[in-house]
């Protein structure tokens, strides 16, 4: 039978089955907007470690990962490195913004800037710019299946039309099930995507060199720098990695879609306990960086990176087997997207459409209009994904600069009575000023540091200075 | 189990009194507990290993288990994290449990 057709027919077997679950989680239950986005806040200690969980093992950790330790090497060691840290900072921060967010009924991070600061206008910008950085992350995902039908299917299928098929399906649950249909299809991923990934970590260095031991000797016997920093690369050195550290683990908890995510806990102490055990849960990472380094030796000269991965499994395994990475693979992309599309538009409609431009709607005609906006945010994904070429760590990198520059208002704003409105502004204005700038003139990294963490301090510092000149008392 | 967070939750807010409430001008009363001085000296400790201390540990000699060190060390820390959170939790769970900022 031909190869293809397996691997296609698992893979596919693998996506309906996610979607199915996805649909029937929230088949009978009404969806308010409340259900939608927040889950009632009613998910136990189990669901919120899905959920979470989920987010973290996106498309990215799978391809970008062994795609960046077979382009450059050394600098991949920051997944390694943020992986353990993002956590410490969720530990601190995020049972307090629970707290509040019972307590104001907050459902999205932009109501929190508009409960704390009192300002449609901030709390509306706070939205716009989520949005604009969600969109690089959710293209990444789109990517990412593109790249896993084509390799898949030896180049069958064209990489548009997949990513459009299983796009409609996202969009398809997050429409019937909101947050619920996420969370439960999580469940099903994880599982396959942890048994696949230690499979795969753990054969390829013995189906090519022996052992995990022998294939680290043989790469340090062929190329010993591309194991360390800056690798294949000439300016991600030691200032670079951690700066980027730093800025990834307290850009992590920024993300729109993450806080949305932690609303949906019973309690501020079940994400507590979570962030303490979580790290563990990435432990797999380190095997996605054995695969890329085996590739730097079996398959040198791949062009894209974020093929690698799936490369040599087409390389090492049956199609069959192929079949069940690729669909774990897909699942792993649909579910994060399906996160950030049903986190974007919430934000569209519920802080930046009513509050500005139509004040009159009705708590019905919000959900009503989020629902519309989905669709509009999955087509926009899906057509920058389709027209641009960046690889999936470039675009990931683009996405924090933005989202950490929410750090200040957020949690200074948390602990502290005394920044004020017009500080969080200036501040927020003038990091995602920088970052962009720096962004778009390829200025990443200046100075060996990573431009969204200069960009970061210039946040902290205005934040902190307006907040000082313009407080009372 | 730990803190008292877990009492009942109203269900199914009606979303419309939320932004009522959020537009009133009222001011945020909400304060955030500090956590505890220990339990910040914990978080430092990976902080430091993972992030700051970089250039000790970028190494691929000596390899460990047969993984370069830089390897080695990072994963390692995927273990010893949850360690030195699991500490900052005992810390931060035997102080009272969370004052809502309720009071004027």
């Amino acid at each position: 039978m031909n190869p293809s057709l397996v691997a296609l027919a698992v893979i596919s077997g693998i996506v309906a089955a996610g979607s199915f679950v996805g649909f029937y989680a929230g088949s009978h239950r009404e969806m308010n907007l409340e259900q939608w986005i927040v889950g009632g806040r009613g998910f136990g200690m189990l669901l919120v470690w899905m959920l979470m969980a989920g987010e973290i093992y996106t498309a990215f950790t799978f391809l970008g990962a062994s795609g960046w330790a077979y382009s450059k090497g050394g600098p991949a060691l920051y997944i390694l490195g943020y992986a353990s840290l993002m956590y410490v900072v969720a530990f601190y921060i995020l049972p307090e913004l629970w707290q509040a967010g019972r307590r104001y009924c907050l459902q999205t991070q932009a109501d929190f800037f508009q409960a704390r600061y009192n300002s449609r206008y901030l709390a509306g910008f706070v939205a716009l710019v989520g949005i604009i950085f969600m969109i690089p992350y959710l293209q990444l995902q789109i990517t990412g299946l593109g790249i896993i039908v084509e390799v898949a299917s030896f180049g069958a299928i064209p990489r548009t039309a997949a990513m459009a098929i299983s796009f409609a399906i996202v969009a398809g649950f997050v429409l019937t099930s909101g947050i619920r249909g996420v969370a439960s299809v999580s469940v099903l991923k994880d599982v396959l995507l942890l048994a696949a990934a230690v499979f795969v970590g753990v054969a390829v260095p013995y189906a090519y060199f022996g052992g995990i031991g022998r294939m680290f000797a043989a790469l340090a016997r062929a190329n010993p720098s591309h194991l360390v920093m800056p690798g294949a690369t000439t300016n991600l050195g030691h200032t670079w990695y951690a700066s980027t550290v730093f800025l990834v683990a307290v850009g992590f908890y920024m993300w729109p879609h993450y806080i949305s995510g932690s609303f949906t806990a019973k309690s501020g102490d079940i994400l507590r306990r979570n962030a303490v055990i979580m790290p563990f849960y990435s432990i797999t990472m380190p095997l996605m960086f054995f695969v890329g380094f085996a590739a730097t030796l079996v398959l040198p000269g791949l062009g894209n990176g974020d093929l690698s991965m799936l490369s040599m499994v087409r390389k090492t395994f049956p199609p069959w087997f192929l079949g069940i990475i690729g669909g774990a693979g897909a699942l792993t992309a649909m579910v994060p997207a399906a996160i950030l599309i049903l986190t974007a538009s919430t934000l569209f409609a519920k802080n930046l459409c009513r509050p500005i431009l139509a004040p009159g709607m009705s708590d019905q005609q919000v959900a009503t209009l989020a629902k519309i906006t989905v669709l509009v945010i999955t087509i926009a994904a899906l057509l920058s994904a389709i027209y641009s070429s960046a690889s999936l760590v470039g675009l990931l990198l683009v996405g924090y600069a933005g989202v950490a520059q929410f750090f200040p208002g957020m949690v200074l704003g948390l602990y502290s009575k005394r920044i004020t409105l017009p500080g969080v502004f200036a501040g927020l204005v003038t990091g995602v000023l920088i970052a962009v700038v720096l962004m778009l003139t390829k200025h990443d990294p200046v100075v060996g540091l990573n431009a969204g963490f200069i960009a970061l301090c210039f946040n902290f510092a205005v934040t902190g200075v307006v907040s000082c000149l313009t407080s009372r008392g | 189990m730990g803190t008292s967070t877990a009492s009942p939750i109203k269900r199914a807010v009606p979303s419309g009194t939320i932004l009522r409430n959020m537009n009133r001008g009222d001011n945020w009363k909400f304060r955030a507990k500090r956590p505890a001085l220990g339990s910040i000296l914990l978080g430092l400790v990976p902080l430091i290993a993972v992030c700051l201390s970089v250039s000790l540990w970028d190494r691929v000699y000596p390899m460990v288990l047969g993984i370069p060190f830089n390897l080695f060390w990072l994963t390692s820390w995927m273990l010893l994290t949850p360690l030195c959170m699991w500490g900052a939790y005992r810390l931060e769970t035997r102080r009272p449990p969370h004052e809502d900022g309720g009071a004027p």
